[in-house]
């Protein structure tokens, strides 16, 4: 995101010094031409051509420029519109959380591991309404569009962790459709895309073992899928290897246990007006269900 | 005065074309996904015939405008038009709503009711303001609403042109 | 009784005026809730419902019920006095005007009784506003109300265009208009072209919502981004519908306080041209974080960029005339040469927005909330604020009172760039726009600090304004019919004018009538051809 940044970083010179010219003059003009006591009306001026033209021809070259840069930068930082070969990456936004899909099949959501040092070409998708993916670091944003697909280039020099937001008004809980990218080095990063594709294993020990047949019982498989049992809905997260992810809830919950078993029973307390009603489970069925979760590495 | 409210209903006409310009534009944005419906659907014959009763009340218009003393004659000739064109064409309506529901399903239904029914209500308005001109109106006001009757009349040919023609033709 | 029956230019444009400054109190209420729930990370304040609710309030009322009325109020006050009227062409479709306006005001807020109020931002995107997402009442209630308000400013756009075609006194000619006059009517042509769009949207939303038309569906073959371009074909216009009389309020009382006419009287009235033009060619700049092809956006690049140079010119030629003038900082003039601050930045912020890559980080963030303050408070209120005391005195016949007048201005200025400048700060650093709330990240929760305090203090500014106004137009000292020595012909009515305005209007042979009769010795009129 270099080039996006000295092009701010030119920007903003560029308006620092319009302005301070500006202000200078108006400040000056102020204290030098105050009326002064008893004087009559000052000399009538209507203008001059030439000044005018000057300050038309000026601002037009200035922003000549500008627009060079600006294409240049726009064919450094855009992806192609239609580029000819499959994305490495999709995401697409539902209302309020993102789901990313790897070119082999593994999916996640929330969290976006990619490798550290490459350019990645992301497709960017709408289930529902039109939203905006957007990681101020290391892409430009784009809106994701229902209908549409749109292509952004995605890179990170090195290893680390950036945030991420939905960067179009998308309904209740926009404000928390956060999500974080995980830059990796490569093998790192190889090892966890192999696991993110293995399906879940089955508990075997208590309560896991029961809160997974719970999961089964009460249909939450209807919206979050868990790949290797019969849990395939799409609407909600997929939920195989969640117990890997730092947050929950598009980062409004880190994820614990506790916040686990919360999610599980009453989401509609942790983050209001998502799309995930509350479901009646004891305090002993939250817990097995938790923990089950919790498994799920 | 006269020359006041004739500009007035002048830049309410270009404001008002201007409208229909963006509704046309979105039938025409939507016309590759509905041109098989609307070939299916559309009775050229039927609604070129109403089409020609509406611009004939156009040189019923000019008439009333232009002489004084059949003034009150030429204006019901022209209610008539405009009615016989707003029952015929409304009846075509509704016969594409009663039998082509299978077909009415998607964006042809959207945007041709939406064009249809705007300039419908348009010309609705204008039978209305005819009728109290007929009741209670001046020369004056006979040639400002002449300028509104004429405009229905024109964007129904942008209609009819957009919608009709270029399905067929 | 005469307030609701009367149909008289002056009262009407002092209704408008009312119903304004009613609805900006709601609207700053409105973003005090806002204010008050960004102040701390997760704070609980108000629901998120809630607060989407209060933030698409707060930006339709602040667009259609304050600023474009009052900007109409302030015309169809003025101008039939500028241009030596008794009224405006149509007095009864002016009253109408207002009223129509008023009931979609009622409308509208009347959402919050009736279900809930519209929720999905004061553009409305859809899908979003299509039934399936948005099954409440609340955007029919905004559709319709904004209809109504459209119907309303279309109107008074008629009006105001036939008055000034039509109604001018015997020599004043189209080059010797004044500014705001000009202005007005540029601005008047503007609203033709650009409400028929908005229009046209709004009837194919409730098409979409109420009889299951599918014009911005994607599910069902509709295009989302028709709402966009269709409805940012209006918005954009309609940014500049919302500053160019605040322009023409400037081009007055700059040169009046200078003491010399405007420099460049030619240049300002076609930059002002151009910029309408070229205003229908920007709008989708709103749009360059849609895929929409390099092309495409490289053309509304130039084009929004192009735009700058004729504001440009505005700006320079207003500093110019401050040079070589003889300068009385009332607190008008105070107002006005803020708002030449002001306005410079949100216009700068404006240019970064049309450098794409830049737009590719900075849109959808608080350095737009920044920008769109910039040029919305820091330029048309701060401009409304100098036109306010610089006509109060002629609506009314007291001058307000400048002490107070000096409070309000410190508080505003204090208050308002403490609240707005840090936001170009927290959209840089990542903070998206329209969110109830946010992450306790590094810098996040004390930039929106600063920001609550600031609004705080502007709170009190408008408390202090509230306060001039209500106790000048009582007490106020008597201002006579020219108090501050000016030119144009609303000065040589008496404060209030009599009813039919002037007895006998003064001859028009220049840009400054009362300067010529003033000073019949170096009148204006042997420079005409010239300049």
């Amino acid at each position: 995101m270099q080039v996006a940044a000295s092009l701010f970083a030119g920007m903003l010179i560029l308006a620092a010094a319009v302005f301070i010219l500006v202000g200078c003059l108006v400040c000056y003009g102020l204290v030098r031409y105050r009326a002064r006591a008893g004087a009559g009306e000052p000399a009538q001026t209507f203008g001059s051509r030439k000044l005018e033209t000057i300050w038309t021809v000026v601002p037009l070259i200035l922003v000549t420029g500008l627009f060079i840069a600006t294409l240049r930068a726009m064919a450094l930082i855009d992806a192609p519109s239609q580029p000819g070969r499959a994305a490495d990456l999709i995401v697409t936004g539902h209302q309020w959380w993102w789901q990313a899909r790897y070119s082999n099949g593994a999916v996640t959501a929330g969290e976006v591991h990619i490798p550290a040092g490459k350019r990645l070409l992301v497709q960017v998708e709408s289930a529902d309404v039109i939203h905006d993916f957007w990681v101020p670091h290391l892409a430009r944003k784009m809106d994701a569009v229902p209908g549409r697909s749109s292509y952004i280039w995605l890179e990170a020099d090195a290893p680390g962790t950036w945030d991420g937001a939905c960067s179009e008004f998308c309904g209740t809980q926009h404000a928390w459709m956060r999500f974080i990218v995980v830059a990796e080095p490569e093998a790192a990063f190889s090892v966890w895309l192999n696991h993110l594709a293995e399906p879940a294993a089955t508990p075997s020990t208590e309560p896991a073992a029961q809160g997974a047949l719970l999961f089964q019982q009460k249909k939450c498989g209807d919206c979050h899928a868990i790949a290797g049992t019969g849990a395939r809905g799409e609407s909600g997260p997929d939920l195989t290897h969640v117990a890997t992810r730092r947050y929950l809830g598009g980062t409004i919950s880190p994820n614990t246990s506790d916040n686990l078993a919360r999610w599980s029973a009453s989401p509609q307390s942790m983050k209001p007006g998502n799309r995930m009603p509350d479901q009646p489970l004891s305090d002993a069925e939250r817990t097995a269900i938790a923990s089950y979760l919790e498994t799920l590495q | 005065m006269r020359d006041r409210v004739r500009l007035g209903m002048a830049l309410f006409l270009l404001t008002d074309a201007i409208f229909f310009f963006f509704l046309i534009l979105a039938f025409i944005y939507f016309r590759d996904a509905s041109l098989h419906t609307a070939a299916l659907t559309l009775d050229l014959r039927v609604t070129a015939t109403w089409t020609a009763c509406l611009l004939t009340s156009s040189l019923s218009m000019w008439r009333a405008v232009a002489s004084p003393r059949r003034r009150r004659l030429w204006l019901g000739v022209t209610i008539t038009l405009g009615v016989v064109f707003f029952v015929g064409q409304g009846t075509e309506y509704l016969r594409i709503l009663r039998d082509g529901i299978a077909t009415t399903q998607g964006l042809f239904s959207t945007t041709f009711f939406t064009l249809a029914g705007v300039h419908g209500l348009h010309l609705l308005i204008g039978i209305v303001l005819l009728a109290i001109l007929l009741m209670v109106g001046n020369s004056a006001a006979t040639g400002v609403i002449a300028m509104y009757w004429y405009f229905v009349g024109v964007v129904w040919i942008a209609i009819f042109s957009v919608v009709y023609l270029w399905t067929f033709l | 009784m005469n307030w609701i029956a009367g149909i008289g230019h002056k009262r009407t444009g002092i209704l408008y005026m009312l119903s304004a400054l009613l609805f900006f109190l709601v609207g700053g209420m409105e973003a005090m809730v806002m204010r008050a729930q960004l102040a701390l990370p997760n704070l609980k304040v108000v629901t998120p419902q809630m607060y989407n609710q209060v933030f698409t309030m707060h930006g339709t009322t602040m667009i259609f019920l304050v600023v474009m009325p009052v900007l109409t109020g302030f015309s169809v006050y003025l101008i039939p006095l500028m241009i030596g009227a008794s009224d405006m062409a149509f007095p009864r479709l002016n009253a109408f005007s207002f009223w129509l306006q008023l009931c979609g005001g009622l409308l509208l807020y009347l959402s919050f009784a009736a279900g809930g109020a519209p929720d999905a931002g004061w553009f409305s995107y859809a899908p979003l506003t299509e039934r399936t997402y948005s099954p409440g009442p609340g955007l029919d209630y905004w559709a319709l109300a904004i209809l109504l308000l459209g119907a309303s400013f279309v109107a008074a756009a008629i009006n105001l265009v036939v008055t000034v075609v039509t109604l001018r006194a015997p020599g004043m000619t189209i080059k010797r208009l004044p500014l705001f006059v000009w202005m007005n009517l540029v601005n008047g042509l503007m609203i033709l072209f650009a409400l028929p769009s908005l229009v046209a949207s709004l009837v194919m939303l409730l098409g979409d919502r109420l009889l299951h038309a599918r014009f911005f569906d994607a599910a069902q073959g509709g295009s989302p981004l028709l709402w966009q371009h269709y409805f940012w074909i209006f918005g954009h216009p309609e940014v500049y519908i919302m500053i160019f009389p605040a322009f023409g309020m400037i081009s007055e009382i700059i040169p009046v306080f200078s003491r010399k006419p405007i420099f460049g009287y030619r240049f300002v009235a076609l930059s002002s041209v151009a910029i309408a033009f070229l205003s229908y060619g920007v709008w989708a700049h709103h749009m360059f974080a849609v895929a929409l092809g390099r092309t495409f956006l490289s053309v509304f690049a130039a084009a929004s960029m192009l735009i700058a140079v004729p504001t440009g010119v505005k700006v320079f030629s207003w500093t110019a005339t401050l040079f070589g003038g003889s300068i009385r900082l009332t607190t008008s003039m105070l107002f006005a040469v803020a708002f030449l601050l002001e306005f410079t930045i949100g216009g700068l912020s404006g240019v970064a927005f049309a450098t794409v890559p830049i737009d590719w980080q900075l849109t959808d963030t608080y350095f737009v909330v920044a920008h769109l303050h910039y040029v919305l408070f820091g330029g048309t209120v701060f401009a409304l604020f100098a036109g306010v005391y610089y006509w109060f005195p002629k609506f009314t016949g007291h001058l307000l009172d400048e002490t107070l007048g000096r409070w309000h201005f410190w508080l505003v200025v204090v208050g308002f760039n403490a609240t707005f400048f840090v936001q170009h700060f927290l959209g840089l650093i990542g903070m998206p726009r329209r969110v109830y709330t946010y992450p306790d990240l590094p810098g996040w929760g004390a930039l929106n600090l600063v920001s609550t305090i600031g609004a705080g203090i502007l709170v009190f500014g408008i408390f202090v304004f509230v306060c001039n106004i209500l106790v000048s137009f009582k007490f106020g000292a008597p201002a006579g019919n020219d108090p501050w020595n000016a030119w144009t012909l609303e000065w040589a009515a008496s404060s209030p004018p009599a009813p039919g305005n002037f007895e006998r209007v003064p001859p028009v042979k220049s840009r400054r009538p009362l300067w010529d009769l003033k000073h019949p010795d170096a009148p204006d009129w042997v420079h005409e051809g010239v300049v």
